[in-house]
């Protein structure tokens, strides 16, 4: 296990290559230099190092109100991750389920999440709950979409010649299905994953007296733009753990798929 | 008289598409004895592949009867009697090679221990040339060695009766003619009833006891053939006079009298 961890670090290492990482330095060390020529006003944009200070300062303040957000992606995410997955089982498997649904779910992906955050606030009230709420309604959809597509795209001798050896359904989904549509199933997490912390995020900017996308908001009122800055630094920092550790556990499942050119399409 | 493996009687499908119906086979009989290789050869489109989802219990005949070891289809416990070998190897892309085989006994012999399933696995990837390959993933191999695989996997649960789908049709030229001679001399070795659908008539000839040339749609029955040619066969029957009368004789029947290719 450890191993394979290690393994997907490395892989993932030698991916992000040197060139990449320099272009990532080279924008914040622009970002620096255009600050510090044309005088821009902290207000308006601080400089990194700034930021950074400010961060190193805070940083207390600034875990404090990253574990509630933390909390609510995580919990956002697996929410979505658990009915999502549910929801393409029966899709993939009922055609009855598949048409009763499928209005159902792509009205849910039409209407603007965003405009039912203050609804979930009245039903579900000021605390955590609204947020993950609103975070698993954003995120579950590629779960459904891509699950679906995985677990209906086995090839259908396959299953044929299971069937024919007198295999139950759970051995076929098992030892075949799942598996096929597992590579499906990651891409969709890893969009689902940055798409769980928008939906926290959002939900934290309606009603909250905590978390990152409080303190974003709070420090806008109160025209800290450094503390701003943090705040979104925070975030982007625990959206990008997340998101690689989604990468992780892809690698270590599905750690024969490595050495294939083509992964399958997303969405 | 002993029963046949295989018997079709007077077997009729007929397929109902958006277009209305099509007439996939018309009044199939056919008898595969035990232990033989029969195949059927017919131009794409002629119900080659419907003949087998008939007899592998899959899609039922329209009008018909099917017997398998004299039992009727529809009454007979199918599990675990046919292997199949499709056209495609279709093996699992996270199981190695030995892990593909395996997978057919993790079904039927479930009374065997996680390491005798593999063991066997690891006799039948011998048998098929493929020892020092069992912890390949099969995209590490080539496209014959990937059907050597899935050839494994259909035989390691001993099946009364082999399904074989133009297994072969995907390979290069040269790769088929290995593989073709490999079956022959796998079979000659578990002697299972084989029923093999192929449109290359060299193949048909070359690997059958007796074949079967089917028409175009509607599957027809334009003759049965049984195939004199002595056992163990070798490469260089193909060249043999006799050989290549017969290709021509079926192929002549396949052209029908108006001269066509289906």
């Amino acid at each position: 296990m450890l191993r394979a961890v290690a393994e997907g670090f490395h892989a993932l290492a030698q991916r992000r290559t040197l060139g990449s990482l320099l272009v990532f330095l080279a924008f914040f060390l622009a970002w620096e230099g255009a600050v510090r020529l044309f005088h821009i006003r902290d207000f308006l944009l601080p400089t990194p190092s700034a930021i950074a200070v400010t961060m190193y300062q805070k940083r207390l303040y600034l875990l404090e109100h990253s574990v509630p957000t933390l909390v609510a992606i995580v919990l956002g995410f697996v929410l979505a991750a658990v009915t999502g997955f549910v929801i393409a089982v029966g899709v993939a498997y009922s055609r009855w389920l598949n048409e009763i649904s499928y209005p159902f779910l792509v009205t849910s992906q039409v209407i603007p999440k965003i405009a039912l955050a203050p609804l979930f606030l009245v039903w579900f009230g000021f605390g955590i709950t609204p947020k993950v709420v609103i975070a698993a309604l954003i995120a579950f959809f590629p779960i459904v979409i891509n699950t679906a597509k995985g677990l209906t795209s086995v090839e259908p001798e396959l299953v044929q010649f299971m069937r024919s050896l007198g295999a139950t359904w759970h051995e076929i989904f098992f030892k075949i299905s799942l598996p096929w549509a597992l590579p499906y199933i990651f891409a969709a997490f890893k969009i689902s994953m940055t798409l769980a912390v928008v939906g926290a995020v959002v939900g934290e900017f309606v009603g909250s007296d905590k978390g990152l996308g409080y303190l974003v908001m709070y420090h806008h009122i109160t025209f800290e733009t450094r503390l701003m800055f943090a705040g979104l630094m925070a975030l982007s920092i625990i959206g990008v753990a997340l998101f690689l550790l989604v990468v992780l556990a892809e690698h270590y499942l599905l750690s024969w798929q490595a050495s294939i050119e083509t992964p399958p399409e997303t969405m | 008289m002993a029963h046949a493996a295989i018997e079709l009687e007077h077997v009729h499908v007929t397929y109902r598409t958006r277009d209305g119906l099509v007439e996939a086979l018309r009044d199939i009989s056919l008898r595969v004895e035990p232990n033989a290789f029969l195949t059927v050869v017919g131009p794409s489109g002629c119900g080659k592949t419907t003949l087998l989802k008939i007899v592998s219990g899959v899609l039922r005949p329209s009008r018909g009867r099917i017997l398998l070891f004299g039992e009727d289809l529809s009454q007979a416990r199918l599990e675990g009697k046919f292997g199949f070998v499709f056209q495609r190897p279709l093996l699992l892309p996270w199981r190695t090679a030995m892990g593909n085989v395996a997978l057919t006994s993790e079904i039927v012999a479930k009374q065997l221990s996680r390491e005798q399933r593999l063991e066997r696995a690891r006799e039948w990837l011998g048998l098929t040339g493929l020892q020092g390959f069992e912890d390949k993933y099969p995209h590490e191999l080539s496209g014959g060695m990937q059907q050597r695989v899935a050839l494994s996997r259909a035989l390691s649960f001993h099946p009364q009766i082999l399904l074989m789908d133009e297994p072969f049709a995907a390979l290069d030229e040269i790769t088929r003619e290995a593989m073709q001679g490999e079956l022959l001399k796998i079979w000659a070795r578990i002697r299972s009833t084989i029923l093999f659908v192929t449109h290359s008539i060299a193949e048909a000839l070359l690997l059958s006891d007796r074949v079967v040339i089917l028409s175009h749609r509607p599957g027809e029955i334009l003759e049965t053939l049984d195939i004199p040619f002595e056992r163990p066969r070798a490469e260089l029957l193909r060249g043999q006079k006799e050989f290549v009368e017969l290709v021509e004789h079926v192929r002549s029947k396949l052209r029908g009298p108006e001269g066509q290719l289906g």
